[in-house]
């Protein structure tokens, strides 16, 4: 059966195009801020500290994929629906990451992260008609670090992030739909006490998802969350960090159906490790077990995550990287409504991606990178697939 | 009356603050303040010239900066060398787990000496400058008092002057006759040539220097083994960084079923320290792996500076001698 393009109730013509305007303006906006960031954090170091700023570590991608989607589930937040099983999409991108070190001293350093990308798919095998989106991301983040005396270190970093998705399409082509954030920690690592470093941090983080003429509904994912973690590292050939963290997750937007607390409130405990082992092999090892619990009933869960990154040296100068995460979900309550809202939280997922790199000139990496993704949801064991594999190229205009 | 916002304001007490006459009555006092601390201190005036004892006091105060910064020095770079003599002995016998503690303690001497060089560098510009201003005084004090004792038509008082000239003017050969501050570090500046040294012996501090030389040679190549492995670790940590960055750049991780915006867990931290390895025993907080890298670079270039001093002495000594190669 085919499914129609646009919900029905739609607002007047006039209200529609001024929305998708402010839409525009505000994800324009929320893009360029890191941008504008990085521009002024340049033209305002003072001239004394001008000296004394590098810039590491920049890389450009460029890159270029074909992907399969399998898996067509009910997604509330995308605009159009299509009744396809099966989609296609050849991919292009092109990224930026870099950081510039304004100061870097044993008693204090300062640093901004900068991470930037532009991805446009050509996306093919919907029922209703082909789509072209189009990501603009970017994030970027400030560090400071002060060294108190006998004590440890003390961090302050705040960070902007955004992303902005033209003519976004139907499931089964999974894209996050824009957002912006902005987020802060302080966090304290204490100096090493019997071969054991401990570290305490407080987070907040609010997230603002744009809405469209209509995509009302994506509102629903409007969060703030502040949390704490306190964690325990040992450093020997390898290093093994404990952690464990509350986090508190409002969304304002998230009915209860509970006039006394009527907004969704969750409260997050974790408890888990990473073991990584850094040598010209790099071995990262680590899970996660996690306690959802809210003032709603529906999105209460356990869940055990792991997460596994391997890059290791082949012969010919080929290096091979691995990235895995697995999560195992279960809902602590039986609900009658579906739990899936696509970029909100459901059931068990896996992310595998295996890439083969080597250097083709002295600033210039290539890589081939296979990326498989599964999620299992809560709806009649429906599935979402996604596969791809991608082309790219590193360039490190920089790179000692 | 109650004022508008343009005029005054008003707190929720009902007390009313005139806005605008008070801004009237603080910035011209605070521009007037703000330029008067800008101008700083009246040129010419009343400032009066230091007279010659207070110079030589400023002489003495540098001085002796000088002279502890140089003593603090040298006991650093016996501290540095006891280090190294440590990591000798390790490496001899074969004790990975003292090399690296003696190696992480070289690095911090290297780095603390790092500090005092420029801390004796500065103490002797400071001297270097005390030492030309009171010269200069002197000089002026010399040639004033050469004027007096020109005019001076009683003979007791020229002598008295003549007396006063003759000490001022010893004080200012002593002076101009000091060498200026030494301020580059010598490796072994205790083996010298002395008048009494024959060329046999001037041999044997020769080859001394020599087999300081080989050792510093062996801790440069254990130094450069360490930084290749630490350039190959950093390296891979970048690729592991760019290959990561580049999957959670457009949020591919963050699958339907992933909570939206929440990052998987245990990112490669920038601000993670890379495992322990030189820094195992260290009290401070963990290096990252470039602070390591250039850690060792620090050290290793101390090491090629006093590598250089000890193999140009060895052979300065040998030509003393007479000229002939190592034994």
């Amino acid at each position: 059966m085919r499914a129609s393009a646009a919900p029905a109730g739609l607002p007047p013509r006039g209200r529609r195009i001024r929305a998708r305007i402010r839409a525009r303006v505000r994800a324009t906006v929320r893009t360029a801020v890191p941008v504008l960031a990085w521009t002024l954090a340049c033209a305002l170091i003072p001239s004394g500290l001008r000296a004394q700023v590098t810039l590491e570590d920049l890389v450009f991608t460029g890159g270029a994929s074909l992907e399969g989607y399998r898996g067509n589930l009910a997604a509330v937040t995308v605009p159009a629906v299509d009744s396809t099983d099966e989609a296609s999409a050849a991919v292009g991108e092109l990224g930026l990451r870099g950081q510039i070190i304004f100061l870097h001293r044993t008693e204090r350093s300062l640093q901004l992260q900068v991470d930037a990308g532009l991805r446009q798919f050509v996306a093919g095998g919907f029922e209703i008609r082909d789509y072209a989106p189009r990501e603009w991301v970017g994030r970027t983040e400030l560090s400071f670090r002060e060294s108190l005396e006998g004590v440890g270190d003390l961090w302050v970093q705040g960070g902007l992030g955004g992303r902005r998705v033209e003519d976004r399409p139907p499931m089964p082509l999974f894209i996050q739909p824009g957002y912006g954030t902005a987020e802060g920690r302080v966090r304290l690592n204490l100096l090493p006490r019997g071969g054991v470093l401990l570290d305490a941090q407080v987070m907040g983080e609010m997230a603002d998802y744009s809405t469209g003429a209509f995509t009302p509904q994506l509102a629903l994912l409007d969060r703030r969350m502040w949390g704490m973690e306190v964690g325990a590292r040992w450093d020997r050939d390898w290093t093994l960090r404990v952690h464990t963290a509350f986090r508190a997750t409002e969304y304002p937007n998230q009915g209860t159906f509970d006039p006394e607390d009527p907004f969704r409130k969750d409260r997050a405990f974790s408890l888990g490790a990473t073991w990584t082992l850094q040598s010209n092999l790099f071995v990262q090892a680590g899970l996660e077990a996690t306690l959802n619990r809210s003032n709603s009933d529906r999105p209460e869960y356990n869940a055990l995550s792991f997460r596994g990154v391997v890059s290791a040296p082949l012969p010919r100068n080929v290096n091979l990287n691995l990235y895995a995460v697995l999560t195992a979900k279960n809902y602590v309550n039986d609900t009658e409504f579906a739990r899936l809202v696509p970029g909100e939280e459901a059931d068990n997922a896996s992310t595998v991606y295996l890439e083969l790199a080597r250097p083709l000139k002295v600033n210039l990496d290539g890589a081939v990178r296979f990326g498989w993704n599964r999620a299992e949801t809560d709806i009649g064991e429906s599935y979402f697939h996604r596969f791809g594999t991608t082309v790219l190229f590193r360039y490190r205009p920089w790179a000692p | 009356m109650i004022f508008s916002a343009t005029r005054g304001c008003s707190t929720h007490s009902g007390f009313r603050f005139p806005l605008r006459k008070a801004l009237s009555t603080l910035v011209p006092g605070l521009l007037a303040s703000v330029l008067l601390l800008g101008a700083g201190p009246v040129p010419g005036g009343a400032q009066e010239e230091p007279t010659l004892e207070e110079l030589e006091l400023e002489y003495r105060s540098a001085l002796s900066a000088y002279e502890a910064a140089r003593r603090a020095r040298e006991a650093r770079e016996i501290r540095f060398d006891r280090a190294l003599e440590a990591a000798d002995s390790a490496r001899a016998s074969g004790n990975t787990d003292e090399l690296d503690r003696a190696f992480a303690e070289a690095q911090r001497e290297a780095r603390e000496l790092g500090a005092l060089d420029r801390r004796v560098e500065e103490t002797a510009e400071q001297l270097r400058e005390a030492r030309q201003v009171l010269l200069e005084a002197l000089q002026d004090r010399l040639e004033a008092l050469l004027e007096e004792v020109d005019s001076a038509r009683d003979p007791e008082e020229r002598e008295e002057l003549a007396a006063i000239l003759v000490d001022i003017n010893n004080r200012y050969l002593e002076l101009q006759a000091t060498e200026d501050p030494p301020v580059e570090p010598e490796a072994m500046e205790e083996i010298t040539i002395t008048p009494r040294d024959t060329p046999a012996n001037l041999r044997r501090k020769a080859d001394l220097l020599d087999f300081q030389g080989d050792q510093y040679e062996a801790q440069i190549a254990e130094i450069d083994r360490r930084m290749e492995r630490l350039e190959a670790a950093q390296r891979t940590n970048r690729a592991v960084q760019a290959f990561v960055a580049d999957i959670e750049r457009y949020d591919d991780n963050r699958l339907p079923v992933v909570p939206p915006g929440a990052r998987n867990m245990g990112t490669t931290d920038p601000e993670e320290s890379a495992p322990a390895g030189d820094s195992v025993a260290s009290p401070d907080r963990p290096m990252t792996l470039e602070e390591r890298i250039q850690s060792l670079q620090v050290l290793r270039d101390r090491l090629v500076t006093y590598l250089e001093q000890v193999r140009d002495k060895a052979e300065r000594f040998r030509r003393e001698a007479g000229g002939g190669g190592r034994e």
